[in-house]
Order: C-alpha cells, then structure tokens, then sequence
C-alpha cells in the first residue's frame, strides 16, 4: 500500500491524487489591469492563463479549506474561535493568509482540471455563471420530475458544494475515459514498469496478470495527476490584487 | 454568607444541569456567546461546546448553533426526546452551516451514546488527524468519526434523525465503525438495535474508512461465524435494526465503502450518489449484509477508483434475505456493476432490475460463494472502451458453497469489448445480445443485431444523459421480452410496464407498438426459504441411510436436508437397535460435534445411542451409551450437542437402542455434524511461541486459517496431537503451507506415543517448499502404520524468511496399505451346455491373494449371441456356438477365462439298407452314418446294437447267420456335448425254397458241401419241393459231405419252411 503523506487542512483529495503543488506555481498579483472590462472587476479574484477565477469559486474554495485551517491552529496553538480568530496572528502564522492562499492553490487546481475537461469536449462551460445557471437548472429539473413520477438519482435538490463536487468528479471521470482511448493507451511494457515500481507488501503475491485491469485503472490516474500537476506548473496565474487582499471570512 | 452561596453554586454546576423546562431553545455563539448567559436567546446564547455537553436536554428541546462559527471539539449533548417530541441540534442565522470541527484527543466531532429521539440537521463536521490511512484496522489514527450514534446494550432505541449535514476529511481508520456518519449498535448482553433511523440529504466528501455505516455486533443468526476483529464480542444474537432509511445523500471519496448496512430489516436505501469510493482501499461502492427485505433503488453509483477485490457499484454481500436493486444508474466502477459475494450463510432471494449500468470495469457481474435464486431482469449494460474489456461474469465457489439458480430474463448486453460470461449457475432467456463476447447461445429466446438505442454510452457526461438508452422505435428490442410477475410497475425512466409485449432492456418504449398476441406465460419470481442450518453443518454433503423401516411421508433424508421443519419418522415402533449412517462417500472429513434437533423430543426423541465410525476395516465405536433426555414437546426447536474427540471418517453411524416412543414412533428433525475448533483446543499443543493465529488452526479443517509462530524461534520444538484414550492408526501426514518458501516446516521427525512412551514413527522427513504466495501447498509424508495416542512434530529446520514458522494444516490420516493383486482364476475353466443343461451357470473368480485391496472383477463375454453373463459372474446361455467368457482384475488387470461350449443338437444317424434281401440268402449290412454338428461325434460313445446286443464286430454279415424273423439293428451315438441319439430299423431274415436252394450252391461253391453228386441230389429234391427228404439227406451227411455249421443253417431254413 502506497503511504499517503497528508497535510493538514488543504482539501484532501487534491493531495491523495498528488495533485497540489505548493508554491511552485507562478502567482503574479496585478492592481487591476488585464482583466476583461466586461466582468466586474471585483468578481474576478484571479485568472488562470486567461480564464476568470469567480469569488464564488473562490469562497467555496475558503469554505472547503476552512475547516482544516481552524483545526489547524486550534491543535498546534490552542487557537480558538472568536471574532478575531482570522486576523491573529498566531506563532507568526495568521489564519486568513493561510486560508487564502490555500484556497488559491485549490482554485486554481480546479481550474486547470475545468480547463483539461472543457479541451477535452467534456465540459462545455467552465465559468461560475455557467455553474449556477446549471445548478438552478438541474434542482429544477429534479423536483419537476420527483413530481412528475419520473426518474432521478440522487438527491431532490443538489447544495452548492455538493453540486459541484459531483460535476467535477463526473467530469474528471469523463476526461480519463477520453485520454485513455486516445492518447494514453500503454503498452504492456509501460504498465509492467509501473506495476514493479508500485509493488508494496501487501501486493507482493499477486501476479502481473490477476490485477493488470487495475494496474491500467491505477495508471490512468497516475498519467493524470501528473498531467495536472505539469499543467499547473506551466500555468500563468495573474492574481486581482484588490478583491483578494480586502477578501475576508 | 457570599462564600457559603458561592460554595453551594459550583457544587450545583459541576453536575451535567438539568434543562430548566421542556421545549426550550438553546443558542450557541462561539464568538458572541457566554457559557455564563441562559443560552435562551440569540443575545444571551452559550459559547462553548462544553457548556451543551454538560446540559441533559428534554424532549422538545433545541439547540441551535450559529451560522457561520465553528467550534474545536466534540459535541455530545445529554439526555433524550420522546415519541412526537425529539431533541433537534440545527442551526440559527444566515451564513455557512456551523462547523464542529473534531480534535484528536476525541474520535469523534457529534456523538450520541444510549440516547433517543434526536434530530441533527445543518452542520458542517470534519475531525482530522495528521497520520495516514492504510489497511490496519488498529491504525493509531483510531476509528474516527464524524458522526457516531451509538447503542450500547440499551436494547431498542427510536428515532434518530441526521440530515443536511456537510461531513468532511473524517480521518478515521479501516474498520466499519470508522467514517462519516456511523450508527452502531453492540448488544453482546442486551440485544440492541435501533428503529427509525433517517440519514437524509447529507454530503459527505473524503471520509475514512466508510461515508455511512449502520452496523452491529448482534449478528448471530444461522449459524454465523466470526465477523471483523473490531467488532466486539461477543455476539449477541440477530437483532435487526428497522425503518432505516439512507436517502438523498452525496458521498465522494470515501476511502472504503460509500454507504453500507448490516443487521437491518426493511432497509430502504435511495436516491443517493456514491462517486469515487474505494478510494484508498478495496471495498464496494454500497453494499450490506446479514440484513433482509433491503430496497436500494435510484441510487448513482460511480467511479469506484479500486477494483483489485470488490469495488462494484452495488454489492450484495453476505446472509441477505431478500435483496430488490432497481432504477439505479452504474457507471465507471473499477470492479464492476452488481456483486454478488457471501462468505456465511445463504444469501437467497436477490433481484436486480431496470438498472443502468455503463463502462463498469472487470467484471460486471461476480458471483461468489453460497448464493441462491438470483433474478436479473430488464438491465441495460453498456460495455464501451473505457471498460478496459471486462468479463461479463466471472464465478467463485468457496467455502460457504457455489453461487446457483441465478436466472437473467430481458436484459440487453451491448459491448465493445468483453471477455464473456462464465456460464456456471446462470440460465439466459428472452436476453438482447450486441457486439464483444455478450452473446449466450443457449438462450432460447436471445436477441441479436443492433438493439438501436437513441445514443448507447452517452451517460456520464450529465447526469440525465441516460435517456441515451431509451428505445428508437425500430429497435428489435420492443416486445420482444417475456412478462415477469410481480415486475415493480415501471421501467427505468417511469413509464408503466407492459406496453403491449414487454420489451427487452430498462426501456420500456412508449410509442406505439404492434398488438401483443398470444404470448408466452409470464416468469413468476419465487422466494425460496432460508436453510436452518449453519453453513459449516457437514452433515448435507453425506448420504443419509437407516435400517429403521421409515415412514413413506418422512423420509431419512430429511434428517440432513438443512431443513429444521422437515423431519424423519420409522413406520409405526421400530425394533432395536437399528442404525442411522452418514455415508460421505469418496470423502474423508474430521469432526468432534453432533446434534439432534428433534421437535416433540418428548414424544419421539432419540434417547440412548453410540455413536460409531468405520475405520476402512469396521465399525469402531466413538463414544457408548449416550443417553439424552428431551425436554419439550411443543414444535420448537430442541437441539442436542455430543461431543467427541475429533476423528476422521468416511462413515458414522448412530447404533440406537431406544427412543421416547410414546406413540410408537421415533423421529428426528435434523442431524448435524461439526468440526468445532474450539473442541478441539486441548487437542494439539506447540512448544514454539505464537505469533500470529492460534495452534488450533491447524486443525480446524479450513486452510485459509492459519498458525504463526513468534520470529524467534529455536529448534527442535514440537508441535503435538493428542487423541486422549482411544490410540488411531496413523501412516501418513500432510503439511500444509502458505509462502512456504518464506516459512514453512523443512525438517522435522514424526514421532508417536504409543501408550508407555515416545516412539518415532519417521525419523528425517525432509520437505521442500515450491512456492511462496497465498496458494496453501501441500506436502506429505508417508510411512509404516503406528497407532498413536498421541502423535507430534518434532520440528528440526524450518524456512525462515521473516524469523516465524507457519503452518495452515495439518492432516494426520490413515490410508489402509494397498495391497495389489496377483493373479485371478475361474473355478470352471471351460462350461459345456447340451440340450439337457440348465441355461445359466454361475462363474467364481478368485482373486489372489485373498486381502488385496482391490478385488474387484470385471466380466465379459467375447461372443454375446452364444452366452452372456453379468458383472457378478452369472452366466446366461443365448444360443449355440463357442464362447470365452472372461474375467479381468481392475488391479492389475490379470485374467481368467472360461471356453463356454453350447451345443443343443444331438448326431444325426443315418442308416443305410441294412440287408440285401430279407432271405437268409442275403446278406446284412450294418451300414450307417453319424454326424454332428457344433462338438463332433464323440466316436467313443457310438454303439451298434442287433437286437439289443451290442455288435462290438461290426461287419456284413451273412443272413443265415442270423436268426430267422424279426430282427432291430440301432445305432446310438453321443456328441461330445453329451448329446445323445438313437436310430432303429426292423428288418426280417426269412427262408424260402429258392433261399435254400441259393444257400446250397454257395455251400458247394464254398466246399462245404464237398460232393457235388449229393448237391445236385439235395437241389432236386429242394426244386420238386420235397422238404422232409431234403431234410433227411442233410442230416444223413452232416459231418461227412456236408459240413456241420452247413448242414445247421439248411435244416433250420428247411425245417422252417416245413412248418409254414
């Protein structure tokens, strides 16, 4: 079994799939100019080699990292909520830098994923308007055909977080179906070299030949995350100076 | 005064305070709030969580955080609601849900423990730990928890609501009662469970181990067997948790299963999305188990990440009884669509249908172990590239039994690419077959050509983009199904069943359709009932026997049958004793445990027995005059248990002396038969340290369990058996080892207690291991016949890769020695049959020498027109001829024959004229002719009779040396088969006056009458007819001119011809 290194507070799965890189990522802050005139300039926080980062997106990236963070103060410095919590600064660490740059980093992953899927004809729109039309939409839809006796799967009405995980996942789904029939597909001798270099304890009688469907699965996602990590590394993040440095909780 | 007041207070507070009136509303403000104010306004609202779990609520009581705070720590209420008045945590204001975010120094963030009518709703919960996840359940993590409801031996408890709640990175470790949200029940005293429990609209992202958990140790039912290690023990019995719903609820990234059950009756799990679990182990997306009458329907299944085991969208698992899946979409999962897998007792009555399933992976469909009367009807299963070329379905038979009666009806299989079906337990009719290696051909009634969806594998790319299955309306699937029964009134998509004929797939199409004609009958699905029996019950796989004279209605199979409410009567009083035999067959199997379940044991019951085995050369006794006394007489179950020390047998009987005959009968509902390991704990020792596993293991009769000792070990040491004070004979032991190259036993001494002291039976037995993975290899050793009382191990040298020493089994058997034939013979090495024989014979072979082992005979006949004969040797005459019968060992193939001869005709015997003239002039000719066919004349046995007289001179003869009159000449002739015959002809020797004057010139010719003067004198005489003076000239010359012997035969004839 393959040892996950976890740190603490950033939103696991992004981990996991090895997908978060730190502060390797070129962040250029910029006052102001560059963005498009027909937005408004204080929904943009960021851009991600041109394409808006919404505040919407950015708070639910605040909301999916808060938690961590809170736990992350409260179990190194005894830190505990009160109205100033955000601004303190604690040991030299102060709560909401850390949030936003947390939540930077996961906007700006996603990002690139949206950007991946909708070059990859998975998704058609990746900016937040989009979203909330789809998310109305769709609860629409839902309850019209609970009414009507027809079928739905999932919950009644999608919230926002919920919403939106579901769509990513579906589409990161999606995307490795499409990679993988077109430009990934490995050769058996690719897929042996990855099967010896993962090969722990734990799988150690297995042969090549009894999991080779999950060694392809395994790989497919290994070729992704790696993917993605390359493609942030390359990305150029130009950050609206204004809306985020006055963002608060 | 203030000191004594003030005193007074703390002694107050110290204690959880009772809420001050029923219905109240609590406010908690972490920023705003003070533990210090009434908690009874939005101004005046508590801080800490501290200060909530030091309060016991009442019913109607809220508590309500604030929207936006959050707190570090674990909240945990007192008190409980009642019927129509529960307790409610929500929360107050606008903003982002309250966060109760978990601290190590607890396992879990909300907690209830014994406590009931509870409804949780809109908070956001996460409880984190800086240490990874991996498979050990002992993790130092703990089993962590988001939300954890817990019922520990307070036996029934009510209404527990938790909904909209926002569960996150819950970092908790492999067990089931680790995740997000976890309702546990442990009743090892008092059974436990809950009733009305809701988990409704709740998302829960990147949870460990489990995204939603019901389970508990109350699980024993048919006879279950030990569940996880960290399930606490013991067991209680099954007590099923009921009105569990699991609706509405989004889980993402659960580390091993999304939402799963056990113990629960009436489970109704719907309309949740499970993506991406199995995300850091093996598992399945939702499954359950040991729970009945389950309803999982309009569920999303997708994108389980580890299909290595398992890691299907949907997973019936083991001891389920009655299972509905339907209206749920599948797609993506790393292991497949639909699991089927039970590991205890019988998983029956599971149907699956109108479900979607689209580029599921490995193997769509799996079954595994004891699973009976599955039904899958009306699925659409699209198998596109991105399934990576799965099975469609693959097969596993494991110890609790093989997966059977699994019958799929309407469904259509479209594939890209696929490995096909193992066909074992499955039966295909009125299926739709398109692409890959779908195809069944021995479907009836199958479907092929281009079913015409409206766009096949166009899901998962939204989520209604399953309309993509829907029927075009020149699809050949439209009527062209069979009705089912019962069929949920719906497809897919919600429109009625049938239009017209019903069509094949989850679609069925709405347009308009031909007119259904005469159709077939429609399928009923049947429930089948539950066995009684555990599954390690080894009693089922023998033949059951009684000498009893048994009632016609109540066979003596019923007495392992696995079921309890069938069950075994003698016809009227049986007389004693008489036996009833477990006969395994081929089989040998170990066992120390019997027991009768009789119902209205006090009426019937078996009352006194022994119990007996058959060593390969008898009947040997177990155990003598065990007597049991019954104690009900009312239909219920009364289960009696002998035991006895383990013994290995092909063969058991009960030798029964008596019953409670109180009606004359006696009966028994079921008899069953254990290899309880925990009998045998005092059986075998070990001198070596433990490790891993218990010594007991190597006896249990279950290689998959295993005994490791301690990585420091020395040698010799000694591994031993004791079979307390009945010795066995013992000639051969088996080894057995997983990663045997890594840790198995290589040297060692078998060694033997032979009633006084240690023996050696083998001394240097050496052994090699050829493999090193989870294969459980054997190794045997043989060697001369000792009866032990005890027998051991003495270990010299082992592998030691990892430091410890294992083994999985260990066999200790006798093989009665071989001994081989050497030759065979027939008592009758040759068999003739004559037309007076019986038509039959029966054949002795003897084998030698007389204890070979095998000796059986094998009978044939080279020629079956002239004889047949049977495979005991018995002889049936069919027609003439020759034959060889012969007789051949099946050991060493040596024969014996018998030449058979059957010869039914006796010689045919001709005879020729036998004289030349009826005168005594002529002359007799004894001529004939003998002839036979099949054996010959036997020329030896021939006789030639003249007149009665056996001729032993047989030549032509003179008449006149013959008597005058009436004459028989027979000739009688044998054949060598025995077969006689006999032919006769008359023939008369008569005179006349020319005979004489013939038989006077031949005398003179001859000399006989030597002058011719006296000739021609009695010529003359003869021609005028003058007899007496013939008469007196012969005599006057006998002697002197005619010769005595002449003279005889002319007076005779004269003198005969004087008297006419």
């Amino acid at each position: 079994m393959v040892k996950i290194i976890h740190h603490f507070g950033s939103p696991k799965w992004l981990f996991t799939a090895g997908l978060l890189v730190i502060g390797s990522v070129i962040v250029i802050f910029t006052a102001g100019s560059g963005f498009s005139k027909t937005k408004h300039h204080a929904e943009v926080i960021a851009t991600v080699n041109g394409v808006p980062v919404h505040i919407n997106e950015f708070r639910r990236a605040i909301t999916a990292n808060k938690a961590g963070v809170i736990s992350y103060f409260h179990e190194k410095y005894g830190a505990e909520p009160s109205p100033a919590f955000w601004t303190t600064s604690y040991g030299g660490q102060i709560p909401l830098e850390m949030i936003k740059q947390r939540a930077l980093e996961t906007s700006v992953n996603i990002k690139i994923q949206q950007i991946i899927a909708k070059e990859q004809g998975v998704l058609r729109d990746i900016d937040e308007d989009s979203f909330e039309q789809s998310l109305e939409r769709e609860n629409k839809r839902r309850q019209k055909a609970i009414r009507d006796h027809q079928v739905v799967f999932g919950p009644a009405s999608y919230s926002e977080d919920a919403y939106f995980e579901y769509v990513m996942t579906n589409a990161i789904v999606s995307v490795k179906n499409h990679l993988m029939e077109q430009d990934w597909k490995p050769d058996e001798q690719q897929l042996k070299l990855f099967y010896e270099s993962r090969k722990s304890a734990e799988t150690k009688d297995q042969s090549f030949e009894a999991v080779k469907d999950q060694v392809v699965k395994d790989y497919i996602d290994y070729k992704y995350a790696g993917y993605v990590r390359e493609r942030i590394s390359e990305a150029k993040v130009v950050v609206n100076q204004g809306p985020y440095d006055s963002f608060q909780m | 005064m203030t000191l004594i007041v003030s005193m007074f207070c703390s002694f107050f507070t110290a204690l959880p305070q009772a809420a001050m009136a029923s219905g109240t509303t609590y406010y908690v403000d972490s920023t705003g709030g003070d533990d210090g104010n009434n908690g009874t306004s939005e101004g005046s609202a508590w801080k800490t969580l501290d200060k909530v779990n030091a309060t016991t609520f009442s019913p109607g009581d809220k508590i309500l955080f604030k929207a936006g705070e959050s707190w570090n720590g674990r909240l945990w209420p007192k008190g409980s609601g009642e019927q129509g008045n529960p307790i409610i945590i929500d929360k107050y204001g606008e903003g982002s849900k309250p966060l109760i975010a978990g601290v190590t120094s607890e396992l879990e963030a909300v907690f209830l423990k014994n406590q009931q009518y509870w409804e949780i709703s809109n908070l956001e919960v996460s409880n984190s730990s800086p240490l990874p996840f991996d498979r050990d359940w002992e993790n130092p993590r703990g089993q962590r928890r988001g939300v954890y409801i817990l019922n520990e031996e307070a036996g029934l408890l009510h209404h527990i609501h938790i909904k909209n709640l926002n569960i996150h990175d819950v970092d908790g470790s492999y067990t089931t009662r680790s995740g997000g949200i976890i309702v546990d029940s442990v009743g090892s005293t008092t059974p436990s469970a809950f009733d009305d429990v809701l988990i409704d609209g709740n998302t829960l992202t990147d949870v460990d181990a489990y995204g939603i958990y019901i389970g508990s140790n109350c699980i024993l039912r048919n006879g279950m067997g030990d569940l996880w290690p960290w399930v606490p023990k013991p067991y209680g019995p099954w007590t099923p948790s009921t009105r569990v719903k699991i609706s509405n609820n989004t889980v993402l990234r659960a580390a091993t299963g999304g939402i799963a059950w056990n113990v629960t009756d009436g489970a109704v799990v719907e309309r949740n999305t499970v993506g991406q679990a199995t995300y850091l182990a093996t598992n399945a997306s939702i499954w359950w188990a040991y729970s009945d009458n389950n309803l999982v329907q309009f569920n999303e299944s997708f994108a389980s990440v580890n299909g290595a085991e398992d890691g299907h969208g949907f997973d019936v698992d083991a001891g389920n009884i009655g299972s509905l899946v339907q209206y749920n979409y599948s797609h993506d999962n790393a292991g497949g669509f639909m699991l089927f897998v039970n590991d205890t007792y019988d998983t029956i009555n599971t149907v699956v249908r109108y479900n979607i399933s689209q580029n599921d992976r490995k193997s769509i469909f799996r079954y595994s172990g004891s699973i009976d009367n599955v039904y899958n009807y009306n699925n659409t299963v699209y198998v596109g590239k991105s399934s990576g070329n799965p099975v469609m379905s693959d097969y596993f038979t494991k110890a609790s039994g093989a997966p059977r009666n699994i019958k799929n009806y309407n469904n259509v299989y479209y594939s890209l690419g696929d490995k096909g079906w193992d066909l074992r337990g499955q039966t295909f009719d009125y299926n739709a077959y398109y692409g890959g290696n779908t195809l069944v051909q021995a479907d009836a009634h199958g479907v092929t050509g281009d079913p015409k969806f409206a766009n096949p594998g166009s899901g998962a790319e939204g989520m209604n983009t399953v309309d993509g299955y829907k029927l075009l309306a020149d699809s050949p699937l439209i009527g062209a199904g069979i009705r089912i029964n019962e069929n949920g009134g719906r497809d897919y998509f919600g429109n009625r069943l049938y239009n017209e004929a019903p069509d094949i797939g989850a679609h069925e199409y709405e347009g308009s359709v031909p007119p259904a004609g005469s159709m077939p009958d429609p399928i009923d699905v049947v429930q089948i009932r539950p066995v009684s029996t555990p599954v390690d019950d080894l009693a089922p796989q023998a033949a059951a026997s009684t000498t009893f004279r048994s009632s016609s209605s109540q066979a003596i199979e019923n007495i392992n049958d696995k079921f309890y409410d069938t069950a075994w009567s003698t016809e009227g009083s049986p007389s004693f004793p008489g036996y009833i035999t477990l006969d395994f067959g081929g089989q040998t199997i170990s066992a120390n445990q019997l027991k009768l379940n009789t119902r209205f044991g006090q009426e019937s019951g078996i009352t006194d027995f022994d119990l007996e085995y058959d060593n390969g050369s008898g009947w040997v006794p177990i155990r003598t005059n065990i007597h049991l006394s019954w104690d009900l007489n009312n239909g219920a179950n009364e289960i009696k248990s002998i035991e006895f020390p383990l013994t290995r047998f092909s063969k058991i009987r009960l030798k029964v002396h008596g019953g409670n005959a109180l009606s004359g009968r006696t009966t028994l509902n079921e008899l069953e038969l254990y290899n309880n390991p925990d009998l045998s704990k005092d059986m075998v020792t070990t001198s070596f340290p433990t490790g891993a596993g218990t010594i007991t293991n190597i006896i249990d009769n279950n290689l998959n369990s295993a005994w490791g000792s301690d990585v420091n070990v020395s040698f010799p040491g000694y591994i031993t058996l004791d079979y307390g004070h009945d010795p066995v004979p013992v000639n051969k032991v088996t080894l057995v080892t997983f990663f045997g190259i890594g840790q198995g036993i290589t040297k060692f001494d078998v060694e033997y207690y032979d009633g006084s002291g240690w023996l050696t039976a083998l001394p240097g037995a050496s052994v090699e291991w050829k493999l090193n993975d989870s294969t459980k290899e054997s190794q045997t050793v043989t060697f001369p016949t000792v009866h032990a009382y005890k027998l051991r191990l003495k270990v010299n040298d082992a592998n030691r890769v990892w430091g410890n020493i294992a083994l999985n089994e260990l066999i200790v058997e006798h093989t009665p020695e071989h001994v081989p034939v050497t030759g065979i013979s027939i008592d009758r090495p040759e068999i003739v049959f004559n037309a007076s024989s019986d038509r039959s014979a029966a054949l002795q072979a003897a084998v030698s020498p007389s204890n070979a082992t095998n000796k059986k005979v094998k009978w044939s006949t080279d020629d079956d027109q002239v004889v047949e004969v049977d495979a005991e040797g018995r002889v049936k005459v069919v027609g003439e001829g020759k034959a060889v019968i012969t007789a051949t060992t099946e050991d060493g193939n040596f024969q014996a024959a018998s030449q058979i001869t059957v010869d039914w005709t006796a010689p045919e015997i001709r005879l020729g004229p036998v004289t030349t003239s009826e005168l005594t002039s002529g002359t007799f000719q004894p001529r004939f002719e003998i002839s036979d066919a099949w054996t010959g004349v036997d020329n030896a046995k021939t006789e030639i009779l003249l007149d009665g007289k056996v001729l032993t001179d047989v030549k032509d003869t003179p008449m006149y040396e013959l008597a005058l009159g009436a004459h028989t000449f027979t000739v009688k002739a044998s054949d060598l088969a025995g077969n006689t015959s006999a032919k006769s002809v008359d023939f008369d020797v008569k005179t006349s006056n020319a005979a004489l004057e013939e038989l006077v010139q031949r005398f003179a010719e001859a000399g006989w009458i030597d002058n011719k003067g006296i000739a021609n004198s009695l010529l003359k005489k003869l021609q005028n007819h003058n007899v007496s003076s013939f008469i007196h000239e012969v005599n006057a010359q006998k002697g002197k001119h005619v010769s005595a012997d002449a003279a005889e035969y002319l007076l005779r004839d004269a003198e005969s011809l004087l008297h006419e």
